[in-house]
């Protein structure tokens, strides 16, 4: 058993590295091919501010990695080798290079979709979970149902810009901008710490709000189905108690089949960092990607497309392996 | 051997799934050490009386107020289980007095948690914390079932036969020495040599154990291997009940005689199976009278006009039938 | 179809549409927006009046000036709020409906032919779907975008494409999961034993089996591509103009001080209110289609649950 699960987990790390390198060529591909080829683009602005063709030539090429007059396929390749060797081009705003940049920005995103992912999932699975076995009690149920489906149509840049107005800056109810106090030291003790939870319970509460329907709903759905099971109806015959039934029956049989939701709201998470950490005025991927577009910094932003897209392709790749651990049913071959 | 002490009495029993009667007011008793089977087609409504007596009918389900279930615990305790407060009944008399076996096919065991935590949560749900005792019993069982315990308790539902799950639910069954175990359809979607073995293995745990059995099934052929006396159910109605042998040579409801002759008879060579013509009852649009009659051979004027009562014929011989009525 | 086929089908759907007053309210809504958006294209909605900066102009109160268009005040042009969200209607209205046919076209031709036609065609089909699963719209949409020369910019059919880029990747795997499991159902076999033809297959039978999810994915990818078109704009990506909601709400907050003054305060929840209601609407619609496309959904939807 023992040597067929590496064999399997070796596979999927195999299929995770095509679908990345696929990933990554066909986004580059379809970037350098677009009217708004960044290459071009620069080139254009160089020249515009006077700058020799030439001399302008090479400065895009020190900054993007490749150089206009390249063709496409050679501007695919030279990007992904300086991909593989960990050279992503040199910012234009900030002159540090790509790598440098955006390795400043990974842990405030991590800590912010991780923070709100996991409320999220606590949440989210005990809102679905409270709807179905409390069904009875329509008008409970209904309300919390129809507060969510209301909750599920505001996109949630519009969740951020409301929160960041009323609940930020006109009401003061909490800080609306930046990581952390700036009359604090950044430096690991709790003073900090503190700080930055105060400072991110606004964005939090307004990514959480934003991906709990989702979920709720989605639990909700499978924990009614499971709920009829023979399984849970013979757990009842057997004297079990209401509590262990919710858990080691509904909760368990519900949440496995959405597992691999996490990933999804994982990478939806990601993506909306780029509304919510500008709005709060936060570092990150998001609101580097955000900044950097509106400055034309096209070596940082094709360069934190590729690693949120590299660290979308980790996530499905960790939740896959984990589900075969944790779902008996699914190492009984491969459904 | 039988004793002729009842141990379960249902008395009116009636049961409406939303405004729908399945089972239309029965009566029937269960006595101590004897296997009692409830024999009808699908729907006919057996499985929900097993059901009404461990209190696991679905939400949509209602009984009547007047339906009564006495469970004789000894000499000195009667109880009307129907009466019973919700947590009582599911600490004192669910799985310690009275356990099911469901059908092992089924989806009867929680796909994602181990055997072993099935036997595990059951004794602790009744107060049994010593975890060494629990899986000491487990054991013990799962050997009385033939089945390897070291093996089986580590395994996962989905890991295990058809066989190896019935075994496993009987033994579950027993894990808190209960007086009445419900067999629901026990041996259904089994291959017939595990079929079998599972009623061979029934009756050694009933006498090892001294268990009184209710079997609920549509196999009649299963039920003359293992019953003492049989009912007959129909459209939620007791149509027949006698003992065995007047069941299978002196068959007097046409419905009873109709399922005999649908079972092919070893070494007898027939050219056709003799099938009871028509189709099973529709629940919401039941035919007046007597709810069999449109399938009935002998279907006289009374039988479309009236339903015919149950009446006691000789030696605890029951019978609704109006061709047995004077 | 038959017509008393077509005929029950439609009586099906209007007893489903009008069963709950959620319902009735998002046809409305749908009803008033396509109304809005074809009223603009036909002309009968006024043109903008040229823009007006300068602080005696812009958020401006209500007034019953030029009635009704002047009744949510000015925006941040000077021009008619109301009048300037109503004229959005139609390109946002267009580019969502654009972007979610590509999507579905795209998506259900894909999963149709990789699920029926198996073999190699589903193995390269597959990795196709799954790289671009891997890949977030948005997330490309905004770089492209973000890249494009300012001509294209304001281009629909451009913008639709973007928005869909990778859209169709999840509605591809849905299609392809429920052509495999059609694939041996008998009807099939019954299809084929008449001798027609594998294309015939796939696009009547199949394809007409699974319309009412179709129809549903349709409403979901206009939603999405509402909330791509918006939220794009919202980051200050497309060019600065009155009809798009999403530039309207940045507006408000940066340069309408929403964030110390009422004044713009209309100008900051007329645009929310209009994409939220239109999402609302969309959704709704789509989950009642759900419920035609799932029968055991229907009977709860008819009980009234």
């Amino acid at each position: 058993m023992y040597g067929s699960s590496m064999h399997w987990i070796a596979k999927k790390i195999l299929f995770a590295t095509i679908t990345w390198f696929l990933a990554i060529s066909i986004s580059i591909i379809v970037i350098v091919l677009s009217p708004g080829d960044p290459a071009k683009m620069l080139l254009a602005s160089f020249l515009q501010q006077g700058m020799p063709y030439e001399q302008a030539v090479r400065m895009v090429q020190a900054y993007l990695g490749f150089s206009p007059e390249e063709p496409w396929w050679s501007k695919w390749l030279r990007y992904f080798q300086g991909v593989v060797t960990g050279n992503l081009g040199t910012s234009i705003s900030y002159r540090f290079s790509v790598t440098h940049v955006i390795a400043n920005a990974i842990p405030w995103s991590a800590f912010f979709v991780s923070y709100s992912l996991s409320i999220t999932l606590i949440l989210g699975v005990l809102m679905g979970l409270t709807m179905t076995y409390y069904r009875e009690r329509v008008l409970f149920v209904r309300s919390i149902s129809s507060i969510l489906t209301i909750l599920n149509s505001v996109p949630n840049w519009i969740l951020a810009a409301v929160f960041f107005v009323y609940l930020g800056v006109r009401w003061r109810l909490f800080p609306y901008s930046g990581p952390y106090s700036p009359d604090i030291q950044p430096e690991p003790s709790l003073q900090f710490i503190l700080s930055v939870l105060h400072h991110y319970t606004l964005p939090v509460m307004v990514m959480v709000l934003a991906s709990l329907p989702g979920w709720a709903f989605a639990l909700s759905a499978m924990a009614s189905a499971v709920i009829k099971e023979d399984y849970v109806i013979a757990a009842k015959a057997r004297g079990l108690k209401s509590g262990r039934i919710i858990t080691a029956y509904i909760a368990k049989n519900s949440i496995l089949p959405i597992y691999a939701n996490i990933a999804l709201t994982f990478a939806w998470l990601l993506v909306g960092t780029v509304w919510i950490e500008t709005q709060f005025n936060l570092p990150g991927l998001g609101s580097l990607l955000s900044v950097t577009t509106g400055a034309r910094d096209y070596p940082v932003m094709i360069g934190v497309y590729v690693i949120i897209i590299t660290v979308i392709v980790l996530g499905n790749l960790l939740t896959d392996i984990t589900y075969g651990l944790i779902d008996p049913r699914a190492r009984v071959g491969e459904a | 051997m039988n004793t002729i002490k009842p141990l379960i009495e249902v008395r009116n029993l009636g049961v409406s799934y939303l405004n729908i009667k399945v089972i239309s007011n029965i009566d029937f008793t269960v006595f101590k050490g004897e296997v009692f089977a409830l024999v009808g087609e699908s729907g006919c409504g057996k499985s929900t009386a097993a059901n009404a007596i461990l209190r696991i009918l679905p939400e949509i389900a209602s009984i009547d107020p007047t339906s009564i279930i006495t469970y004789h615990k000894d000499d000195l305790n009667s109880l009307n289980l129907l009466a019973m407060d919700e947590q009582v009944f599911s600490r004192e008399i669910r799985w310690r007095e009275i356990s099911m076996v469901f059908q092992g096919a089924l989806n009867s065991l929680n796909p994602v948690i181990k055997i072993r935590d099935h036997f595990t949560e059951t004794a602790r749900a009744h107060g049994i914390k010593d975890r060494k005792w629990i899986l000491d019993r487990a054991r013990e069982l799962l050997e009385a079932v033939k089945l390897d315990p070291d093996r089986v308790l580590n395994l996962y539902p989905i890991e295990m036969s058809g066989g190896m799950k019935q075994r496993t639910l009987i033994a579950l069954a027993l894990l808190l020495n209960p007086k009445f175990v419900i067999l629901d359809e026990p041996t259904t979607a089994l291959d017939v040599l595990i079929q079998r073995e599972i009623i061979s293995l029934l009756k050694d745990l009933k006498n090892k154990f001294n268990l009184t059995y209710m079997l609920i099934t549509h196999d009649i052929a299963l039920v003359a291997d293992i019953a003492d006396r049989i009912a007959i159910m129909y459209a939620g109605r007791i149509v027949e009940e006698a003992d065995i042998y007047d069941i299978f040579y002196k068959p007097l409801h046409p419905y009873t005689q109709g399922l005999l002759m649908s079972v092919p008879k070893l070494g007898e060579f027939k050219e056709e199976i003799v099938t009871i013509p028509g189709m099973p009852p529709d629940y919401r649009n039941l035919p007046s009278g007597c709810k069999f009659h449109p399938r009935c051979p002998y279907a006289m004027d009374i039988c479309r006009k009236e339903e015919p009562p149950i009446i006691k014929l000789d030696r605890e011989r029951r019978i609704a039938c109006w061709i047995h009525l004077r | 179809m038959s017509l008393s086929t077509t005929l029950s089908t439609l009586r099906l759907v209007s007893r489903i549409y009008t069963k709950s007053p959620s319902t009735i309210f998002s046809l409305i809504v749908i009803t008033l927006y396509t109304v809005g958006a074809l009223a603009t294209v036909l002309g009968l909605v006024p043109p903008l009046p040229p823009a007006k900066g300068g602080w005696e102009y812009i958020y401006q109160p209500p007034s019953a000036r030029d009635f009704p268009w002047y009744i949510l005040g000015t925006d941040f042009t000077g021009r008619p709020l109301l009048l300037a969200i109503v004229r959005g209607i139609s390109t946002t209205l267009a580019v969502a409906f654009l972007s979610a046919v590509i999507t579905v076209t795209i998506g259900v031709a894909l999963g149709l032919i990789s699920g029926y036609l198996g073999g190699i065609v589903d193995e390269i089909f597959s990795i196709i779907i799954n790289v671009a699963l891997t890949i977030p719209t948005y997330l490309l949409a905004l770089i492209l975008v973000a890249t494009l020369p300012a001509e294209l910019k304001t281009n629909i059919l451009v913008l639709a494409g973007i928005l869909s880029i990778t859209a169709w990747a999840s509605l591809a795997r849905a299609v392809r999961a429920q052509t495999l499991s059609l694939r041996k159902r008998e009807f099939i076999d019954v299809a084929k034993t008449l001798g027609f033809s594998a294309w015939k297959i796939m696009f009547d039978e199949i394809l007409r089996f699974m319309a009412p999810f179709i129809a549903m994915s349709l409403t979901l990818a206009m939603c999405n591509a509402v909330y791509g078109y918006t939220g794009l704009a919202f980051l200050g990506l497309m060019p600065i103009s009155s009809e798009n909601w999403g530039i309207q709400i940045y507006m408000a907050i940066r340069a309408g001080g929403a964030l110390y003054s009422d004044r713009a305060i209309l100008a900051l929840w007329s645009p929310i209110i209009t994409i939220v209601l239109l999402q609302y609407a969309l959704i709704n619609i789509a989950k009642t289609m759900e419920a035609i496309f799932n029968p055991a959904l229907r009977v709860s939807y008819i009980k009234g649950e």
